[in-house]
């Protein structure tokens, strides 16, 4: 594993394959669209670079999250900002199911305005979860126990909840 | 929508596709070219000080007024006070290993936050120290008529030291919520 991924066409393709999760990490820790797509191109080439490196010391999924998620933390020191305001609104495109679509962005902008109300230690839980990550992955992830992932995990879709109730679309 | 579910949350979540296109090329020349500002930059920075600090030294030898040694002695001394401290927080900021567990990182960041608060505060008495002087110097030559500098330019230093200390107190302001929120 550590050969085939030292080479530049085996990385590029891993960067491809995760490029969707990459972005979608990037919304979680940064509301601003513009610089949203900086922090995503940012955290891929990160992960490209890291892939020299890799060793097999975990698993290869939990690797690529680490650094993701790092990247992000990183990004958060870097702008020295609050991580929690989010007051700009993306627009809404529509396609051919208008009123589907509209309702499915409503409601993925209230989620990600939730999302970036949750203190990070709960926000990096319910991304991976999000991710569909397993316990046990995320624990890789974060270094933290099985059973502290349970407890953050519980609280972390408490808040969620509240906080999604909470906010109008 | 139901709200009670995080499969239902995942599936809204993942049906988010990328706005922008991923392009490795641009972002590995981008790479090479902020590598090489770092490079310029790690040169540059303490050669500018090392200069500025050899004219004061210089200026003390050759009998220079006492008020212009002063003011570039102060200067000096402002700088190496600021560069040090912040070479080793962005020396430090640089090893940071990206594949470390989160756990473990954001305690790395919590400690460099922990410096860079420092580093805030330690610029803005060394800048308060600073305009003390430099206003106790301007004093000085202005009552005993040694006009070294014209007075408004002594007054736009000022000023501009002035605007600096808000700064570097609002930096470290933000340093201070941005540690607690990575504390909760």
């Amino acid at each position: 594993m550590k050969n085939m991924l030292q080479g530049a066409p085996a990385r590029d393709e891993i960067i491809q394959h995760y490029w969707p999760r990459i972005s979608r990490a990037a919304m979680g820790y940064e509301h601003n669209p513009t610089l949203r797509e900086e922090l995503a191109q940012e955290m891929a080439f990160e992960v490209w670079r890291a892939l020299a490196t890799f060793s097999n010391q975990c698993a290869l999924n939990t690797y690529i999250y680490r650094v993701m998620h790092n990247v992000g933390v990183d990004h958060i020191r870097r702008a020295g900002r609050q991580p929690i305001t989010c007051n700009e609104e993306e627009p809404v495109s529509l396609s051919p199911c208008p009123e589907r679509v509209v309702s499915d962005a409503q409601n993925q902008a209230r989620l990600l305005r939730a999302v970036h109300r949750l203190p990070l230690s709960l926000r990096q839980v319910v991304l991976l979860k999000l991710e569909d990550l397993s316990n046990i992955e995320i624990a890789e992830t974060l270094g933290i126990s099985e059973s502290n992932v349970g407890v953050r995990l519980n609280r972390g879709k408490r808040q969620l909840m509240e906080l999604m109730q909470g906010t109008t679309p | 929508m139901k709200n009670d579910d995080l499969d239902e949350l995942s599936a809204l979540w993942q049906e988010q596709a990328p706005k922008a296109q991923l392009n490795l090329t641009d972002l590995q020349r981008k790479y090479r070219k902020h590598r090489w500002l770092m490079r310029f930059n790690l040169v540059i920075e303490p050669m500018l000080l090392v200069i500025v600090t050899s004219l004061a030294v210089w200026g003390l030898l050759s009998g220079e007024t006492l008020h212009k040694t002063l003011w570039i002695a102060v200067l000096v001394i402002w700088g190496w006070v600021l560069f040090v401290p912040l070479t080793v927080s962005r020396w430090r900021s640089f090893r940071l290993m990206k594949s470390k567990s989160l756990r473990e990182s954001v305690d790395d960041h919590i400690h460099l936050l922990d410096q860079e608060i420092l580093r805030w505060r330690l610029s803005f008495y060394a800048t308060g120290t600073l305009l003390v002087v430099l206003l106790a110097l301007t004093v000085w030559t202005f009552i005993s008529e040694l006009h070294a500098y014209p007075l408004w330019v002594e007054m736009i230093v000022f000023a501009g030291l002035i605007l600096l200390m808000a700064f570097f107190r609002k930096r470290r302001q933000a340093c201070e919520v941005l540690r607690e929120s990575f504390m909760q």
